[in-house]
């Protein structure tokens, strides 16, 4: 078994439930993870810059995290205004009170996959993950005021994608 | 819909923080990467044998056919047994280690697509185990008793002991495994051993027959010796006394064409037994069956496995088993059968015919009758050399779950390599620091160093 194989199955061992946490976080769906898991070891198993990589499990994170938010690119889902010949039977108003606030948790991941990699890694780790910006920042590389103003500019730019999704629908 | 303001996309986004997978999928997709990381796919197959259907359908078979299987299943539990345990039920697998005497019963369900699958037998088993004097289990197949087999740790021979057809069978260990079988003679214990070592899932409690326990499940395909293509498990133990209460388990194998369930329970710690249980006692009037040498990994053992190889390729046309995991070998050992049994059937020269059926008997080591006398009852030649076959074909399979126990580093290329390709890598391990056997497609043997290995293999197709 080479170094990095055994490198990329340690990482699996002591971050593989977080990882895997986190990619269904940013999917909200129960398939996708398993197959996100997947793609990430892989794609680390082939990867010259996690060998080189200080900290590995940063490395994975970010490269989780890309993950996610391509898959929901990828994904073919646009947002359907809730007119009445689209409402499902009606089953009770908790149910459909869920459809609704899944669609609203899936809007605005997907208003978040347009932001820049930066932006996205901050409003992942500071509102889905809740680490301080001490911690994002040595994830990341940059200083903590830095990525407060990052931050700020990022919810300001989810405002206005989230206007314009509603206004387009 | 609420207005997208700075304080709704937060409240969305903690929602989402909130989000949450279970624990069993979890472990489900994170053993999923690790299998992708680390195992070789095994191609799949799709044909079904005449020899597994003559098995399954033979009233005189299928204990001997289930003897084997759960002595493949006993030495998979043998061969990967784990040192290294978890602490929360580290004291468990502790207290169990240290039980003398126990017995449980199990009951065994399989259901599948393989042929007769639909005429699996309901297996109940009833099974005691001795510290000093090993292990008895009685199998009893549709309520009656069918096979007993014996395990003694100071004996080099296991004995399955088949009442209803006055007949046995003996499977020999080698020296080098003896003192494992010695230390491992105890089933559940060790299935205990390795529910707790490899990565499980905390259930928390529950009551079973009015007992209250605790649980942990477990999905990991290398418990049991990979025996399961997908496996899960439950272990329940009793919270006063650190005991399993039940154990049970199920998986599939042959690319899912078989499923297995098993359940252990009723256990009974610390009995008097009387050491006589433990004896096989033979009567004189018995026949012998089959009997096979579990290879070890020296030169004589690597011979059986060459033999073993041989046979299989000369009916499958020049072919090796994709895989050397027991069912799969078998069940291609099988299909090569129907197929080196039609080709002889289509054979319109009477005489040319019956010297191919002669030929194919010399191979097989008995006088094959097939599906032209479709009902009959295998005689008791072609049963002794069925179940003998059977044990044979699973000489590579044993050998190669040694190498990997032992670390040796083995890897087989059956699904890419032939009797033709003389000079490609079939099977391989590692025997020294700089050096490895390798048996090559025409079954010649030769040492190789590690660079010599990576040429050779890099040859290889993918």
């Amino acid at each position: 078994m080479s170094d990095r194989q055994e490198k990329v199955l340690e990482l699996l061992d002591t971050s593989g439930v977080h990882l895997h946490a986190l990619l269904g976080r940013l999917t909200l769906d129960g398939h996708a993870p398993g197959d996100l898991m997947q793609e990430l070891f892989i794609r680390l198993s082939g990867s010259n810059g996690f060998d080189r990589a200080k900290n590995p499990f940063s490395y994975a994170y970010k490269v989780a995290i890309n993950l996610a938010f391509e898959w929901r690119r990828k994904r073919k889902i646009k947002y359907q205004p809730l007119e009445e010949d689209c409402l499902p039977p009606d089953t009770g108003p908790s149910t459909l009170e869920r459809m609704i606030r899944t669609e609203e948790l899936n809007q605005i991941l997907d208003a978040t996959s347009q932001l820049s990699e930066l932006a996205r890694n901050v409003v992942v780790m500071r509102y889905i993950e809740h680490q301080p910006y001490e911690e994002i920042a040595q994830q990341l590389g940059k200083r903590p005021h830095h990525l407060r103003s990052v931050n700020a500019k990022a919810l300001a730019r989810l405002q206005a994608l989230l206007v314009s999704q509603k206004q387009n629908a | 819909m609420a207005e997208s303001n700075e304080k709704d996309i937060r409240k969305r986004f903690d929602e989402i923080s909130k989000y949450t997978i279970s624990p069993e999928v979890t472990t489900c997709d994170l053993e999923r990467v690790r299998r992708k990381l680390t195992e070789q796919p095994v191609a799949p197959q799709a044909m079904r044998p005449t020899i597994w259907r003559m098995i399954m359908n033979s009233r005189m078979t299928k204990p001997a056919a289930a003897a084997v299987i759960i002595i493949g299943a006993l030495l998979g539990v043998t061969y990967f047994n784990v040192d290294g345990t978890s602490v929360a039920w580290a004291e468990v697998s502790e207290k169990v280690q240290q039980v003398r005497t126990y017995m449980f019963k199990g009951w065994t369900s399989t259901t599948g697509n393989m042929p007769g699958a639909e005429h699996m037998p309901k297996v109940e088993t009833v099974t005691y185990m001795d510290s000093e004097y090993g292990m008895r289990n009685e199998t009893y197949m549709n309520d009656k008793l069918s096979f007993i087999m014996y395990m003694n740790p100071h004996k080099e021979w296991m004995v399955s002991v088949m009442p209803e057809t006055k007949s046995y069978m003996r499977v020999k260990v080698p020296d080098e495994q003896s003192g494992k079988m010695r230390q491992q003679s105890s089933d559940p214990r060790e299935i205990v051993k390795q529910f707790t070592s490899f990565g499980y899932t905390e259930l928390g409690r529950d009551t079973i027959d009015g007992i209250e326990v605790e649980g942990i499940a477990v999905d990991d395909p290398r418990i049991l010796g990979g025996m399961f293509d997908s496996f899960k498990g439950r272990l329940w133990v009793d919270v006063q006394t650190d005991l399993p209460v039940k154990i049970e388990y199920e998986g599939s194998m042959l690319n899912g064409e078989m499923q297995m369930k098993i359940t252990m329970g009723e256990f009974q710690w610390d009995l008097e037994l009387d050491p006589d249980l433990f004896e096989p006692n033979i009567p004189d009037d018995y026949t012998l069956m089959a009997e096979m040498q579990i290879p070890g990994t020296k030169d004589k053992d690597v011979d059986k496995v060459i033999e073993a190889l041989r046979l299989f390729s000369k009916i499958a046309d020049g072919k090796y088993p994709s895989s050397l995991s027991m069912m799969t070998s078998m069940k291609e050992f099988g299909e090569a059968m129907k197929k080196a049994t039609e080709a002889v059937d289509a054979i319109t020269d009477e005489a040319l015919r019956a010297e191919a059926k002669e030929s194919l008997g010399e191979i097989l080591g008995f006088e094959h009758k097939h599906n032209k006398e479709p009902g009959k009852k295998p005689s008791p030649e072609q049963m002794k050399a069925i179940t003998s076959m059977m044990m044979t074909m699973q000489t590579p399979t044993t050998f190669y779950m040694q190498l990997v126990q032992q670390d040796k580093d083995p890897a087989y290329y059956g699904d890419k390599v032939s009797a033709e390709d003389t000079e490609a890598v079939l099977l391989r391990w590692k025997v020294s620091d700089t050096e490895y056997q390798v048996i090559f497609g025409d079954l010649t043997t030769k040492n190789v160093t590690a660079e010599q290995l990576a040429e050779l293999e890099q040859a290889i197709s993918p």
